[in-house]
């Protein structure tokens, strides 16, 4: 009895291992899918409203979605404290589950936000909006590719084990 | 002392701390925070400049900051007020600046290389301009008056108690002020809420050029009195005259050491040839203290 115990906890594990590290792929792509949106709104606030950092940062973080929402709040946090745009950019990032690629893509961001004209920045958004729409769109037919994978590896790996076990 | 800590809350860590370890009675009397590449930070106060303790010479990198804070992190909401050498923050304080002018079309298109900023504080003295506005009011109704101080002496400061003393009803019976603020030091509004007291009579038209706000201000507030601050363009000249023609007081400051200046300047000529004053006051700094004194403008047609 014990023995069927530990086979089918050994296999489960292997299946969960498998469809956690799908959901990581998964929900990556949807957090810079909810950031790429937080983006767009402070893109278009900006060109209209044309008003300081910490009220479009404000706005931008009033949204339901969550990843995009803490990586504003955190900034706004940031600058709060008297930090440059540039170091409380980057701390948010930091501080936020996205891994060192896309911090890397959403980075360049803090040598233009509030340092230029209206229009510049602007366009910088919207350039940067089409770069993160092409990688999440990398990231999101990787993680139906790549997820398929490791959930049948993690049947199939929890199956092997069991069975060497038996 | 307030005033001071508010001001001072556009200067970056740790220069920030030092400013604040200062003397409670040196925060009470500081007028300007100067900030000089290459020199070490000090406090103007009535008596001269002091160097703030432990701070380090400045260098562009912090005035690069110090622009930042006081801008919000927002340079765009700011470029316009930055093209002509200055910008205003929350309280009114004033950062003024100075470097490389990037020129464009025979206008200041930005400043680089920035190479020193001043931050004046900016202070409510109520109460000050009491005598010179019961002075003012004899006769019942107030005379287009200029006030003509050099810079540092106070100008602001008593148009702002002026504009309170007149709006509340300190001399006489309340009368309705429209204030075209172009630099946002008199009311220093914030958020729509004017940070300084301009009594409860006072309509506010914040960031806007002179010459548009008088016009602006005659058609919508209907005021009894306007008053705006620093004369320096013949296009405030202009609307200025019109207003009087509307039968609105106005009162105005402008820069000068002392009437004299008033012939020197053909700008200032112009407004003394056209008669759209009637009163000038002067503010003169003799021995650490402001003398305010007041004059028919006639006397200097001569």
């Amino acid at each position: 009895m014990l023995k069927v115990l530990g086979v089918l906890l050994v296999w489960s594990g292997c299946v969960l291992w498998g469809m956690r590290a799908a959901a990581v792929l998964y929900r990556r792509g949807k957090m810079l899918d909810d950031i790429g949106r937080g983006l767009e709104l402070l893109e278009r606030d900006l060109a209209l409203s044309r008003d300081a950092m910490p009220e479009l940062l404000k706005r931008a973080s009033h949204r339901k979605t969550q990843q995009g929402k803490w990586l504003f709040l955190n900034c706004m946090a940031e600058l709060e404290k008297g930090n440059s745009f540039a170091d409380s950019w980057h701390a948010a990032l930091d501080k936020s589950d996205l891994t060192r690629q896309d911090r890397d893509l959403l980075a360049g961001l803090s040598h233009v936000m509030g340092r230029f004209e209206t229009d510049g920045q602007v366009q910088a958004l919207s350039r940067l909006r089409v770069v993160l729409e092409r990688h999440t769109e990398h990231i999101r037919r990787q993680a139906q590719s790549m997820g398929k994978v490791y959930s049948a590896l993690g049947v199939t790996v929890g199956g092997f084990v069991s069975l060497m076990l038996v | 002392m307030e005033s001071y800590r508010q001001a001072v809350g556009v200067l970056p860590q740790p220069l920030r701390a030092q400013a604040l370890a200062v003397d409670e009675l040196v925060m009470a009397r500081t007028e300007e925070v100067r900030l000089r590449v290459g020199m070490p930070p000090t406090l103007v106060l009535p008596e001269g400049e002091w160097p703030i303790p432990g701070a380090v010479p400045v260098d562009t990198g912090l005035l690069g900051q110090v622009v930042e804070l006081a801008s919000r992190w927002s340079l765009h909401t700011v470029l316009e007020q930055l093209r002509r050498g200055y910008l205003t923050v929350e309280g009114g304080h004033r950062l003024g600046l100075c470097g490389t002018a990037v020129m464009e079309g025979g206008t200041i298109h930005a400043l680089r290389d920035l190479s020193g900023a001043n931050l004046r504080v900016a202070r409510q003295k109520k109460g000050i301009a009491g005598p010179t506005a019961a002075v003012l009011c004899g006769e019942g109704q107030l005379p287009n008056t200029l006030i003509l101080a050099p810079p540092g002496a106070g100008k602001t400061t008593l148009l702002r108690d002026l504009i309170r003393c007149l709006s509340s009803g300190e001399v006489g019976r309340p009368v309705r002020v429209a204030v075209a603020d172009e630099r946002g030091e008199l009311a220093a509004l914030w958020h729509g809420r004017p940070s300084m007291d301009l009594g409860s009579c006072t309509d506010i038209l914040d960031s806007c050029p002179k010459a548009l706000a008088i016009p602006m201000l005659l058609r919508g507030m209907n005021p009894h009195v306007i008053a705006v601050d620093e004369i320096t363009d013949r296009e405030d000249i202009a609307a200025m005259e019109q207003a009087v023609g509307c039968g609105v007081a106005l009162l105005a400051t402008a820069h000068g050491s002392g009437p004299e200046d008033l012939k020197r300047r053909p700008i200032y000529w112009e407004m003394v040839r056209k008669r759209i004053f009637q009163v000038l006051v002067t503010i003169r700094v003799e021995e650490g203290r402001r003398v305010i004194q007041t004059d028919a403008m006639e006397r200097f047609l001569c």
